[in-house]
């Protein structure tokens, strides 16, 4: 028996379509983007149909991208070409291409749309970039590895982290130097701001944790946030992406090889539900109306749609080979 | 020169990766004894993805607990584990059956789905730890292999500058061949090592999937 499972196997992924059968709220020509670091694509999802409409090939090993405030321009970390690529959210074309420093991993746009903040993992810095002109605004040297990007809702304060030395770093934009090191637990991935920029939270891969932080009071630590799933091993819960809906009251917290995302309640900071999703979740992302928050999910190879008023996982929907980011626009 | 060193099992000579990997992982799996199933990695784990010993149930399934279900004692359960958790089974057609199983499971619809689920569980880890054993069998050969290389290298350059009648120069010859041989079979297992590698992650990937279409039949 084994041996005839073993002769016929082929090693071709097994990235399905497994649907439960639940309508979802409208969403009027919403489209997610998601970067497949594999595939050196960009799948296009419409979120009425559920179906991937667009595979555009992009440089090699996309991963992080976002949205000018408008939703006209999608923005790619193409990792492996050391460039910022500009797609037409609507024709899905590539505009024209940025700088972007050697090796962008994560990068995050100012709120009012310039310029472009990307970490640079390989030289320690983080670069800005003008999204008009393509000029380098500045280069600033920050920790070992830098990887997450936060910026303020009022682009006052750009926060990064670096993976090696475990530190948030809190960047003033008007001067660009850093002002205040936080540390955090091993290994920060993302820094998120929520939308009062009352609250900043940063995600430790292998630290399990994620730290808030009052941007207000000399940027303490007032909760580092547990997980805990009964079954799964502690070293798989690794928190990496993070989203905070606009009205302040729940975040959403992607846990890597843990396979779920868990919701907490951003007053008690207490973790509310765990959602089972698909493998090694990595990034998130909202509608624009935030009725439905998407997971990528690396290892199979989808996105998750989650019904963020219901609490659940509605259905999955096949994408490329390890789904990175995601970005929606209307 | 045809040379496939790896296509094992009986295998027809096939040029492409996939067919001389997956006939590698056939011809280890089928050598290597379940007793070896709990040795430890040791230094010989040769994949960038690190060595988990055992898939955890409550990384794919947030059903009801798994743990000591019988499930080969229910019949319909224990005929459909093995097609699903075969690979060659697509996974589409796997998700068609279990909702056969699932229309026909009657009132303990729940009940038995976590068994059937219990036993694609049980299977797949089951295969992955073997093969897990396999990859550190390969690697293993793959060291033994470099020494014999290094030895005969060295054989070869002796030989070769001794070599003063035909007689020597045909012995420095046919161990110059050997050393290439052996150098061309240890190449070809060095590049198919990241595919042996995706193996267990295939398999993981496979099981969750099937989780989740189990999941979803229940109530």
């Amino acid at each position: 028996m084994t041996r005839r499972i073993l002769l016929s196997a082929g090693l071709a992924a097994t990235a399905g379509l497994m649907v439960m059968a639940e309508t979802l709220p409208a969403q009027a020509q919403v489209r997610a983007f998601v970067t497949n670091e594999r595939d050196h694509t960009m799948s296009v999802v419409d979120l009425d149909s559920l179906k991937v409409i667009e595979t555009v090939k992009t440089g090699r090993r996309p991963r992080g991208i976002t949205a000018s405030p408008d939703g006209k321009l999608i923005y790619v970390a193409a990792s492996d070409d050391n460039r910022v690529e500009v797609y037409d959210s609507k024709t899905f074309k590539l505009v024209k291409t940025l700088r972007s420093g050697p090796d962008p991993e994560l990068f995050v746009l100012a709120p009012s749309g310039n310029p472009l903040y990307i970490a640079n993992e390989d030289d320690n810095m983080v670069t800005a970039v003008n999204v008009e002109n393509n000029e380098l605004v500045a280069e600033i040297p920050v920790g070992v590895e830098p990887e997450g990007m936060g910026v303020s809702p009022d682009g006052k304060y750009l926060v990064n982290t670096s993976e090696t030395t475990n530190m948030a770093h809190v960047i003033d934009t008007a001067t660009n130097e850093v002002i205040e090191n936080i540390l955090v637990d091993s290994r920060p991935r993302v820094a998120q701001f929520n939308h009062d920029g009352t609250q900043l939270w940063v995600s430790a891969e292998v630290g399990g944790t994620v730290a808030v932080i009052d941007p207000k009071d000399k940027w303490k630590i007032i909760k580092k946030i547990g997980f805990e799933i009964p079954g799964v091993n502690k070293d798989a819960i690794q928190p990496v992406g993070i989203r905070i809906t606009k009205d302040g009251s729940k975040a959403f917290v992607a846990l890597g090889p843990a396979n779920r995302v868990a919701i907490v309640d951003t007053k008690t900071l207490e973790v509310e539900k765990y959602l089972l999703v698909g493998q090694r979740v990595w990034q998130l992302g909202f509608t624009p109306d935030e009725k439905l928050i998407l997971s990528t999910n690396g290892n199979s190879n989808d996105v998750s749609i989650i019904d963020v008023g219901a609490e659940k996982v509605t259905k999955s929907v096949a994408v490329g080979r390890s789904p990175w980011g995601v970005v929606m626009v209307p | 020169m045809p040379f496939y060193p790896l296509t094992l099992a009986g295998r027809a000579a096939a040029p492409l990766r996939a067919g001389l990997v997956t006939g590698l992982l056939a011809a280890l799996l089928i050598a290597a004894p379940i007793a070896e199933a709990a040795s430890p990695a040791g230094g010989l784990w040769p994949c960038i993805q690190p060595r988990v010993d055992n898939l955890a149930a409550a990384q794919m399934w947030d059903g009801p607990p798994i743990d000591g279900l019988a499930w080969r004692d229910d019949a319909a359960v224990a005929d459909l584990v093995p097609v699903l958790a075969a690979r060659r089974t697509p996974i589409e057609e796997a998700g068609t059956r279990v909702e056969d199983f699932a229309r026909q499971a009657g009132a303990d619809k729940n009940k038995r789905l976590t068994l059937l689920f219990a036993g694609v569980f049980d299977q797949i880890n089951g295969l992955r730890t073997r093969i897990l054993t396999g990859i550190e069998r390969y690697s293993k050969h793959q060291i033994g292999l470099s020494d014999r290389i290094r030895a005969e290298s060295l054989e070869v350059a002796k030989l070769k500058k001794a070599a003063s009648t035909d007689a020597d120069k045909t012995k420095a010859a046919d161990a110059e061949k050997q050393l290439l041989w052996d150098t061309r079979i240890y190449d070809t297992r060095a590049q198919a090592v990241n595919a042996v590698c995706e193996s267990p992650v295939i398999l993981e990937q496979r099981a969750f999937a099937l989780a989740r279409a189990i999941r979803a039949q229940m109530d």
